[in-house]
């Protein structure tokens, strides 16, 4: 009997049970597995989403084909979700039957995550404004810039406005919902720009080290001495104010992170296995690719996840300086600039964007401290 | 010592020297012509060429620069909206910005340090919890709106405080009146929650380091009181990176005072950079972001610098 038949022997078997519950409604099979946490997330946004279609449908705003473009997308961005957790919980399942013992650092961190309270909570909440400002039409009770001129500055639960209307009659909820589609649009995509800009920078940078390391190295240090929100402005006021702008202000700034994986790097390379990697005769790019960037992979993920928080406060504080999305885009940094000239008369026009922005932030940064926690115990060790 | 310290002045003159060409590069770009803004409408072509001359924009751009730097240290760089020397308006709002920043910085340090000393000694208790909870959400919410929701609570709500402004004076600081005080109060919090809670998280952080190293469990053993193996043996070797923190925050301070004072109608150095950039006052732009990057890299030099005393192992050569 050979090594593999032995392994293969020790795996129990998936039950069927657990196997139709599974295909039946994601999650179920989660239940029964008595993974409570990951099945109570994986349920709930698909009957979040069967909620969601089934309204969608009866009034008309969803539709399959034809009809409003907003309507059609979110038809077969609904389709896709579904195939998508439907795909994530049987996979998930099934996984957890196959590599019971093993599984490589990825897999055990994944483990060790669904394992996390925290992270899980900060997943939730992440999952949450993701799917608020994807199905944003479907989701928002109004249009974010219809007035509702006979209710303007009504307070939440007036003329079914939960969250009550702007000094236009908009409604709070709705431009709160559309809203999340720029912090997360704007604030993402710089985090997208900071990672991959940032990421090669300091993975090149650390590797190669030389004069082109050295100029990043001292660009990075000159923007440190000057703070984020100036910089922000003082270009914004130059090159004008727009999402664009925006995000290739952030994203340049957020280059820091470049100085992370490249101390990362410059640890990394000296490790005995890269020098065994380089025996067996792999190049640069291998050694780069296949070897390094893996193993600075964690890092770059934690930097990133709270960067994201840090970007869209940055985003809200802009729009509410004026600098930031033009009106009347819904951003909620600009609706609690507004907000503040009726502070005496309308409380909730200040409080709902913030606790908005809270919430999300909130969210990505017990993402991030949980991502920390599972992918790099050095740093854990140190205090969660 | 003195000659690390020597060699990072040099740095620091070298970076300045760069941010200010970045920053006066940036200002070029900027649409305008900045005769024509300070001369204001209705100016003749004559004058508005003698202003030009003054201002030494119809030479090369090099030129100009050098006009520029040499005008803003011997005082005679005019602010283009106030036609004021830059030097004054921004000395007459610096002590409103240092005097904020300061007692946030304290309040920020008074209450994070027993904070994250308490988390870290009681980890993993309801108390712990509350803590980091508190603490993560600190760092969550921006500061203009805790500014905005202290307004809306303490001062629309409940009544007990002035909504913005300053207030009384007294030698240029408003603690020293009970009308200045009332007025301080909600800026200060505001700006100082985002450091509090990052600092709290810093110390707990640090401390439950120190707490699993050897030394700790010896000086348990030795018989010596709790209060004292904390505060004695354990703060005093996790104290370091807060004080990293502590220093750092003058920089970060700056940049919360932009939005701070904007929201509160604090009359300090924040508001007045974006009332020049809504007025593209150049010469106020120029002269405040290099002032506020030289407070910048001066506090992480001294950081740097009292890391030494701090911790005789750390020597700078």
């Amino acid at each position: 009997m050979t090594k593999e038949k032995k392994i293969q022997k020790k795996r129990k078997k998936l039950p069927r049970s657990t196997f139709i519950l599974a295909l039946l409604f994601p999650g179920l099979g989660h239940f029964k597995e008595g993974r409570f946490k990951a099945g109570f997330l994986l349920s709930s946004f698909t009957v979040l989403q069967i909620v969601i279609m089934v309204v969608g449908f009866s009034n008309g705003r969803m539709t399959w084909f034809g009809g409003s473009i907003d309507g059609t997308i979110a038809t077969w961005a609904s389709v896709l979700f579904f195939l998508g957790i439907w795909a994530l919980s049987f996979i998930m399942i099934r996984r957890s039957y196959l590599k019971r013992e093993s599984g490589g650092y990825w897999t055990r961190a994944a483990r060790g995550f669904m394992r996390h309270k925290k992270g899980l909570v900060g997943a939730f909440i992440v999952l949450l404004v993701i799917w608020a400002a994807l199905f944003a039409p479907l989701v928002a009770p109004f249009k974010p810039l219809k007035m509702d001129l006979l209710h303007t500055v009504t307070a939440p639960g007036g003329g079914g406005h939960p969250l009550g209307t702007d000094n236009f009659g908009r409604d709070i909820l709705s431009r709160i919902i559309y809203g999340s589609r720029v912090a997360l649009g704007v604030g993402g995509g710089a985090t997208l720009l900071n990672m991959v800009l940032g990421g090669l920078l300091g993975l090149l940078g650390g590797y190669y080290k030389g004069i082109i390391d050295s100029t990043v190295m001292r660009f990075l240090e000159v923007l440190n001495s000057i703070p984020y929100i100036i910089f922000a402005l003082l270009v914004l006021s130059v090159f004008g104010a727009g999402v664009m702008q925006i995000i290739i202000v952030l994203g340049i700034y957020g280059l820091q992170a470049a100085r992370i994986i490249r101390s990362e790097v410059l640890s990394v390379r000296e490790e005995d296995y890269i020098m065994a990697c380089e025996a067996t005769g792999a190049g640069d790019f291998r050694k780069l690719f296949n070897h390094i960037f893996p193993n600075s992979m964690a890092s770059l993920l934690v930097v990133t996840t709270m960067r994201i928080g840090i970007n869209i406060i940055v985003v809200a504080g802009l729009s509410f300086l004026g600098f930031g999305v033009k009106p009347p885009t819904p951003s909620w940094g600009a609706m609690l600039q507004s907000a503040q000239s009726y502070m005496t008369v309308a409380w909730w026009m200040a409080v709902f964007p913030g606790l908005a922005i809270v919430l999300t932030v909130f969210g990505f940064n017990l993402l991030g401290d949980s991502l920390r926690d599972v992918l790099d115990p050095k740093m854990s060790a140190s205090g969660r | 010592m003195t000659s690390y310290i020597i060699r990072r002045l040099g740095q620091i003159v070298l970076v300045l020297f760069i941010v200010s060409i970045l920053i006066f590069s940036l200002l070029q770009l900027a649409p305008g012509d900045p005769a024509t803004v300070l001369a204001g409408p209705g100016t003749s072509v004559e004058e508005l060429q003698a202003i030009r001359e003054d201002l030494g924009l119809n030479k090369p751009i090099h030129m100009q620069y050098v006009t520029f730097v040499k005008k803003l240290f011997n005082g005679t760089l005019k602010s283009y909206a106030y036609k004021q020397p830059v030097i004054s308006i921004i000395a007459e709002r610096f002590p409103a910005t240092l005097e904020l920043g300061l007692f946030a910085i304290i309040l920020a340090t008074i209450v994070s340090i027993p904070a994250g000393i308490i988390s870290a000694i009681w980890q993993d208790t309801t108390a712990d919890y509350t803590v980091t909870t508190v603490a993560l959400l600190g760092i969550s919410t921006p500061v203009f709106w805790t500014a905005l929701m202290l307004m809306l609570l303490l001062s629309i709500q409940l009544d007990a405080l002035p909504v913005s402004g300053r207030g009384a004076t007294l030698w240029g600081f408003s603690i020293f009146t009970l009308d200045g005080l009332r007025h301080i109060v909600i800026p200060m919090i505001a700006l100082s929650s985002v450091q509090m809670a990052m600092n709290t998280r810093l110390t707990r952080s640090s401390m439950l380091e120190v707490l699993r190293e050897d030394y700790i469990t010896t000086a348990r053993s030795k018989g010596l009181k709790e209060n004292v193996v904390i505060l004695g043996h354990a703060f005093r070797n996790a104290v370091l990176p807060v004080m990293t923190n502590i220093g750092m925050m003058v920089g970060t301070m700056v940049a919360g005072a932009v939005l701070t004072e904007t929201t509160t109608a604090w009359p300090g150095l924040g508001r007045l950079m974006i009332s020049s950039i809504n007025r593209r006052d150049f010469a106020v732009i120029f002269a405040l972001t290099l002032l506020i990057s030289f407070g910048y890299v001066v506090s992480y030099l001294i950081v740097d610098i009292l890391y030494a005393y701090a911790d005789p192992r750390i020597t700078y050569d």
